[in-house]
């Protein structure tokens, strides 16, 4: 549970709302439990559940629809990431490597949420390209998209601060 | 990274970096790479925030607090209702799953309550029946025997016990034995099938329930103790004569 609850709270960005959130993903899974099929990854399948119960609160909400895909965003991760060599012993990745977890955790909330939601699902849930895909109900082609990106303005973003920090 | 080939492998970059990328792609974007100083800076960006979220991400992650996952069984068990109008099969899936989710919560409720309560007792072993037949319940025509299950609960689970003898055609036929966890302890649980039904019955070690029999999530159940010892059998519901023949071949088999 404790995966699931940090994944609504990575979703939500806040504890309430990923209470409320975890809490409505167990009624409906077990609500729609014929339609689990045995032998698959329940974790993907709860995830799918949640994923999609944050999208249908965000739509009764009304609230804007994150661009994941905009321009801006590439564009942001581009500059700030040909700025600096990401050498496995560069002074990057020593400085990716010194960040600290809330470091990690600011720079993770910060992301556009489709970007948030497939880096967590991939990178730290390990579920597979195809269980993402389903779980956000967007093409195999869309998960690895957003994971370049994601990574990419993470990336940025992380170096920016560590580099703000040790000025 | 401006030319059609750099952008048109920018998604697979992720793919490579967390290793779900195919021989092929992974090929090509090897060859790229050694070429293209833009797209293996890239690749490298992907490499190094793919390691620090897999090896740090979850420090980051909240824990659930305790009191949701209460809320959680509370509200799962006020959710529960048998299903009656489907086949064995696709009721052993759905609740497969539902025990699988249960049990995703964590031995956190279910302990505080089994102790108090026969029927939340009952309830856990409907599970459990139907996450071990799915796990460990194909039937391939094959019989334990007595001593095979015996010697098995002992080699496996360090378990010294007696399987109940055979005694008729209305014990069914051994598939397997496995061991159950539950509130209080641990479970034998032995699986049969009954003209093609699954049938368990469980064995609980120093717990003595009183004589029941219960109905619910589905199934029957009849309850009985011996020897500092309760027996639980649980069947499909409609099952409840079957089951009390076979406890009473069972009780009397074990005198």
């Amino acid at each position: 549970m404790d995966a699931l609850y940090g994944t609504a709270v990575r979703l939500a960005r806040s504890p309430d709302a990923a209470q409320d959130l975890v809490q409505d993903t167990y009624l409906k899974a077990f609500r729609a439990r014929d339609r689990f099929v045995p032998g698959t990854n329940l974790k993907a399948w709860l995830y799918t559940i949640l994923h999609n119960t944050w999208r249908n609160r965000r739509r009764d909400r009304a609230r804007s629809r994150v661009e994941a895909d905009s321009e801006a965003v590439d564009q942001a991760a581009d500059q700030a990431g040909d700025m600096v060599s990401a050498a496995p012993d560069s002074p990057e990745a020593l400085l990716v490597n010194a960040a600290l977890s809330d470091e990690l955790r600011e720079a993770l909330d910060g992301l556009p949420e489709a970007f948030r939601e497939a880096i967590w699902l991939r990178d730290v849930e390990e579920l597979t390209y195809q269980e993402i895909a389903t779980a956000l109900d967007v093409p195999i082609g869309t998960v690895m998209s957003r994971l370049s990106r994601g990574r990419k303005q993470l990336h940025a973003t992380l170096i920016a601060a560590r580099a703000a920090t040790n000025r | 990274m401006t030319n059609t080939n750099c952008e048109h492998l920018q998604p697979l970059l992720a793919a490579c970096a967390d290793g779900a990328a195919s021989e092929a792609d992974r090929a090509l974007v090897t060859t790229h790479v050694q070429t293209c100083a833009a797209c293996a800076h890239a690749l490298q960006v992907q490499q190094l925030m793919h390691q620090a979220m897999a090896r740090r991400g979850r420090a980051t992650a909240d824990v659930a607090p305790p009191g949701l996952r209460t809320r959680i069984a509370a509200n799962l068990a006020a959710e529960r209702s048998p299903v009656i109008d489907v086949g064995w099969r696709t009721r052993l899936s759905a609740f497969a799953a539902a025990a699988v989710v249960v049990l995703a919560l964590g031995a956190v409720a279910l302990p505080v309550i089994t102790g108090r309560s026969t029927v939340v007792l009952a309830a856990q072993l409907a599970l459990d029946h139907l996450k071990c037949f799915t796990i460990d319940g194909h039937d391939h025509g094959e019989v334990l025997s007595v001593a095979e299950a015996e010697a098995e609960l002992l080699n496996d689970y360090g378990w010294q016990l007696s399987v109940p003898p055979s005694a008729g055609a209305d014990q069914g036929r051994l598939l397997a034995v496995r061991r159950c966890l539950y509130g209080d302890g641990r479970a034998a649980h032995l699986l049969y099938r009954v003209d093609g039904e699954p049938v368990s019955l469980f064995i609980l070690p120093g717990l003595e329930r009183p004589v029941d029999q219960l109905s619910l999530l589905g199934h029957d159940e009849v309850v009985w103790n011996a020897n500092g010892r309760t027996f639980m059998l649980v069947g499909n519901a409609g099952s409840r004569n079957q089951l009390l023949q076979m406890a009473s071949n069972l009780r009397n088999g074990a005198e």
